[in-house]
């Protein structure tokens, strides 16, 4: 069934209806290996040892679909994956980090990306795992204990006030968003956002964006991300961004099928660029939706 | 802030003659210890940030005249431990998770890491003859919970 919310997207969703098919559909259980203390196939060896059907990804070895909740099994006790759903390592994959780097998650907790990261960076270098709400940081700083990441500084700043005094290889913006692409799981968002939700958000985001980007080296990528479909947060954001900084965007590969970003929206225009951006809707993987921009600075 | 040359070597000392770490390992490691707790990472302080605790992982608790490893860190260190595991079975390892000391007949003696199956669980201590855990209470409780879960 349809909601008034939904219906907004209809005129930019492809295939409207196996969206709304999926978005009726429960999540599958997805777990991340954790390259920290695990590889790939050594994982998928203990599920088979233990009995447990763990299918990889066709699009990335890391990721296993479970036949049971992941939370409650030893391996994760152990730190040897970390559930996650699929759409959610995308923007790591977008980051592209490197062994030796100096980069900044800005939205850390609970540090699903950070600890993929991490992970990424080998534990060599130096990652910032930034979160300003003392309890937040509480699960973040639980999950980077159980994963054994050792190269990140957990820091506690509001993320549009971040201190200037370091320039960074690659910043992370997963920025606080209305979730609406969490709506399998959280079935609240079937109705949408509102939009006193995504105003307030927006304004919140353009901040978020232009500070990260001034954070960024010479030659620096930044990425940008959310968990929604509206473009109030997503396009607008990166558009702002454009006015306001010599930023570009950058296109990227992701191993899924996926939309580019909009053009227009209602009666604003955004920029041409905008179409490398890339809009993930939950029926392309199986998984949530979100929004992803990979920026670069001169 | 970071430990003097003497503590760092008394650290890495530690972990190559109680575990078999080698020192070339923990030398990539950065270590900074306030009153009681030290901490190893590979990251690097940044100017103008201010860090809201040290990088890495806690490595050890520091007290008069001796060093305490940690749980975090031996799980951390995993497969690369070579010396004073202790191996356990599932009806000990259930006592040990509820806070019981256990008779411990075997050779080592000190912190020991705790292993079961092929996994690394966290530090033990063996002595007078007992093994006990001391993993922290929380995350003794949560395997506790899993091992209620898949058994």
């Amino acid at each position: 069934m349809e909601s008034n919310s939904q219906l907004r997207y209809r005129p930019i969703i492809d295939d409207w209806d196996t969206f709304l098919s999926s978005a009726q559909t429960p999540l599958p259980y997805v777990v991340r290996t954790n390259t920290l203390k695990i590889e790939s196939p050594a994982l998928q060896q203990r599920f088979v040892a233990a009995g447990i059907d763990a299918v990889s990804y066709a699009w990335s070895d890391e990721l296993f679909e479970m036949p049971e909740p992941p939370g409650r099994r030893i391996e994760h006790w152990l730190g040897l994956y970390y559930a996650q759903e699929a759409v959610q390592t995308l923007p790591v994959m977008a980051l592209d980090p490197q062994p030796g780097e100096t980069i900044l998650d800005l939205c850390a907790a609970p540090g699903g990306k950070a600890t993929f990261i991490a992970a990424r960076m080998h534990n060599q270098g130096t990652l910032v795992a930034n979160e300003p709400s003392g309890r937040r940081q509480m699960s973040l700083l639980a999950n980077i204990n159980r994963l054994g990441v050792l190269n990140t500084m957990i820091t506690a700043y509001q993320g549009e006030n971040f201190p200037m005094g370091t320039r960074f290889d690659r910043v992370l913006v997963d920025a606080p968003c209305s979730a609406e692409g969490t709506l399998r799981k959280e079935s609240s968002l079937q109705q949408g956002a509102s939009m006193n939700t995504i105003s307030r958000l927006a304004r919140l985001q353009k901040r978020l964006i232009v500070r990260a980007f001034d954070l960024l080296a010479p030659g620096g990528c930044l990425v940008y991300s959310t968990c929604t479909f509206a473009p109030e947060e997503n396009e607008a954001v990166v558009t702002h961004l454009l006015q306001e900084r010599d930023a570009r965007i950058s296109p990227f590969n992701i191993p899924i099928k996926a939309s580019p970003g909009l053009t227009g929206w209602l009666n604003e225009a955004f920029p041409a660029e905008i179409q490398h951006c890339v809009r993930v809707y939950p029926h392309h993987l199986n998984s949530g939706g979100g929004f992803l921009a990979r920026i670069t600075r001169a | 802030m970071p430990v003097s040359p003497e503590l760092r070597k008394e650290i890495t000392s530690f972990y190559e003659r109680q575990f078999g770490i080698p020192e070339s390992f923990l030398q990539e490691l950065a270590i900074e210890a306030n009153k009681e707790e030290i901490w190893g990472g590979t990251g690097v302080s940044l100017p103008g940030i201010y860090s809201a605790r040290a990088i890495g992982l806690r490595i050890g608790r520091n007290f008069p005249g001796s060093f305490k490893p940690t749980s975090v860190f031996l799980s951390a260190l995993g497969a690369r431990i070579s010396r004073s595991e202790v191996s356990i079975e599932l009806e000990d390892l259930r006592k040990l998770l509820l806070g019981h000391r256990i008779p411990y007949s075997g050779t080592e003696r000190g912190y020991v890491a705790l292993k079961y199956r092929d996994d690394i669980l966290g530090c033990g201590r063996c002595h007078d003859s007992k093994l006990r855990a001391l993993i922290p209470t929380g995350r003794r409780r949560e395997l506790l919970e899993i091992l209620r879960t898949h058994s």
